[in-house]
């Protein structure tokens, strides 16, 4: 079975042929698949742009051999352990990297196809990532990473600094 | 505008140490209530690996459910935690009631209303910082004790370090227990000596072994905390809410109590009796029978008619001296201050009387001639300076203490308040936590406070024989240059001279 090829439709409309076992790391896709059953029609995924896709499938593709991630049903996951983001592979840190000066862009396209896809492994990665970019950033670099504004009045953000003036150090 | 929904910012968010997390709260609003979330401070309160510093009952206790996990890891985690941090945002009801202050180690102690905890503190350099906190152990204390006294602060419990910087003595449901500082273990404890609540605790010789207590059982007790020993029982007219001690030349001292009854007490140390206590002074007016407060009473002939007594100070540099606060059983009558002087003949000669607009709760004041803070029911620390005027003999003597300036306000009755002296800061506790505030750190206000103690026991033995009056508030002269700055040299500024 694993070996029939799906047809997932981008954004664009641009058809894109991938073995069955690969499309199934996304969680979206293997329980549309197994409602479905047999067929040929293409999978419409009208918020994931073609170049988006291919690098998703491409991630879909290294990883095809990994064991399936534990069902998300159970919420306590979430709460059990706290994830450590820095314990990324190698190879995971050179495909998130992607190409230097669309970083950020395709970064957060990667993470929100993820979400959407479902391909929680992936979202973790983008997730990680992201944290690690704040970890070495200052505000000002963390809201032109975010593309948002300082709404703050001075008062407030002086009022913020010494709330948080006692994990400064930490 | 931004990139992500919410909930794949808190995914990312998750990621983060708590520091990298405070810092992405500053970025925006959107980004700091994000960076709040209860869920992910509840993450890293859970993963925190080093436990809750200075607990050493238990791994993960919750300080107070009415916290967020937030506030929980801040309260529990962090060495840094600045003084204030349980105030108004936290929504959180924790009243301190009592506060104690050793002046060597800098160590503020904090005693809570509502759970069986004392949180320490240290005063630094930079601010005043969280050091651990410690479970008040059981003991076989409180039986017979109603499980849940009155919504009244005479629930209050006295605290205080012994002399040698060593133990913290804690009144707790009817015991007077000693605790360890280095191991937070309950060493001694006198078992159940009151049938109330012990607002007043004292310590009244150097040895760290013998202690006075007064109660809401109407009893003061005089114990050896070691050999777990009462040695006499006196029996009050009333709630006692104060007691301190007075040097006399002989050595033994006199402990002077008050509370809810219309007089001071004194008790000889030395023959362990009740003295009849003598006033001299000008007292303030007495009433007509048709306005006292209570009219069946005989009229007074003593200096707190119809008041009560809440704190008592004794001067650390002039132990013959002390403050008492007079607030009125109704509110008919004016509040004031009072300021006794020990004689020779043992009589309280009362030196100053200063009208104050709020009632009084707690005093504290670190020198002679400069200024002293008072905590009020209605949230204010006010500071009082000295007035002073030449007298015949050349002599200055302090005639009036004046509010000077209003240190602290705080929304909700202050119980407890202790100050740096020279240092220039006071701290306060009351509905609101504890706050601490630095007012006038004065060029020399790096300096060995341990000195104090030594210049305490020449004062001591020199005490009581120089003489009556406002003038005792001027010995000392040699230490007052040192002392004037901070407190002093703030005021200086603020006021220019202090001299009529």
């Amino acid at each position: 079975m694993s070996d029939t090829l799906v047809t997932l439709t981008s954004q664009e409309g641009k058809p894109e042929q991938v073995p069955r076992r690969i499309a199934e790391r996304s969680t979206l896709l293997k329980n549309m698949l197994e409602d479905v059953g047999e067929s040929n029609q293409p999978i419409p995924l009208p918020n994931v742009s073609h170049k988006i896709l291919k690098r998703v499938l491409e991630y879909c593709i290294h990883h095809k051999d990994d064991p399936q991630p534990p069902s998300d049903d159970d919420k306590d996951s979430f709460d059990s352990s706290r994830k450590r983001s820095d314990d990324i592979d190698e190879w995971d840190q050179k495909f998130i990297k992607g190409k230097e000066e669309e970083h950020n862009e395709e970064l957060f396209q990667i993470i929100l196809a993820a979400n959407y896809l479902d391909i929680k492994p992936l979202l973790d990665l983008g997730c990680k990532t992201v944290a690690n970019m704040i970890k070495g950033k200052s505000p000002e670099q963390i809201r032109e990473m975010f593309n948002i504004e300082n709404d703050f009045t001075p008062e407030e953000e002086d009022q913020i600094r010494r709330e948080n003036e006692w994990a400064a150090d930490a | 505008m931004s990139i992500l929904p919410d909930e794949l910012y808190t995914s990312i968010l998750s990621n983060l140490t708590p520091s990298a997390l405070l810092k992405t709260s500053t970025a925006s609003h959107t980004f700091n209530s994000l960076a709040r979330q209860n869920n992910l401070w509840y993450q890293i309160y859970q993963s925190r690996p080093e436990g809750c510093p200075g607990n050493t009952t238990s791994p993960i206790p919750d300080f107070n459910p009415k916290l967020s996990y937030y506030h929980q890891y801040k309260y529990c985690h962090s060495p840094l935690q600045p003084l204030g941090f349980h105030s108004e945002d936290d929504k959180a009801d924790v009243r301190a009631w009592n506060l104690a202050y050793q002046s060597e180690q800098k160590l503020i102690a904090s005693a809570y209303r509502e759970n069986d905890q004392i949180q320490f503190w240290r005063k630094r350099e930079d601010g005043f910082h969280f050091v651990r906190r410690m479970d008040v152990e059981r003991a076989n204390c409180g039986r017979g004790l109603p499980q849940n006294p009155p919504k009244d602060y005479s629930r209050s419990q006295g605290i205080e370090f012994t002399a040698d910087g060593k133990s913290l003595a804690y009144a707790w449901r009817g015991c007077v227990q000693l605790y360890d500082l280095e191991t937070s273990k309950l060493t001694h404890t006198t078992g159940q000596i009151h049938k109330g609540a012990i607002p007043a605790i004292r310590q009244i010789d150097e040895t760290g072994r013998l202690f006075a207590s007064g109660s809401g059982d109407k009893t003061i007790k005089l114990f050896d905390i070691r050999s777990n020993e009462t040695i006499t029982t006196f029996e009050q007219d009333g709630t006692v809410l104060a007691l301190s001690k007075l040097e006399t030349p002989n050595g033994n001292g006199i402990l002077v109590s008050g509370g809810r009854f219309n007089n001071l007490t004194t008790f000889d140390l030395g023959s362990r009796n009740v003295i009849e206590a003598k006033f001299t002074g000008t007292f303030p007016p007495l009433y007509p029978v048709s306005q006292h407060p209570n009219p069946s009473h005989p009229l007074p002939l003593h200096p707190h008619p119809g008041k009560t007594t809440q704190a008592i100070t004794t001067s650390p540099l002039h132990p013959t001296t002390i403050h008492t606060t007079a607030t009125p059983i109704r509110n008919t009558i004016q509040s004031h201050i009072h300021t006794y002087t020990l004689t020779p003949t043992q009589t309280l000669h009362l030196s100053t009387k200063t009208p104050i607009s709020a009632s009084p709760s707690s005093i504290s004041f670190s020198t002679p001639k400069s200024p002293f803070t008072v905590a009020t029911l209605n949230g204010d620390v006010d500071l009082l300076s000295p007035a002073y005027q030449a007298g015949a003999d050349g002599t200055d003597a302090v005639v009036e203490w004046r509010h000077s300036k209003t240190l602290v306000q705080l929304d909700g009755p202050i119980m407890s308040v202790v100050d740096g002296g020279e240092e220039g800061w006071v701290c306060v506790g009351g509905a609101r936590g504890i706050k601490a505030s630095e007012f006038g750190r004065g060029e020399k206000g790096k300096r060995d406070v341990g000195r104090r103690g030594k210049r305490r026991s020449g004062e001591a033995a020199r005490a009581g024989g120089s003489g009556s009056g406002g003038s005792e508030m001027v010995q000392g002269e040699e230490g007052s240059e040192e002392e004037e700055e901070g407190l002093l040299g703030m005021l200086r500024r603020l006021n220019g001279p202090f001299r009529l």
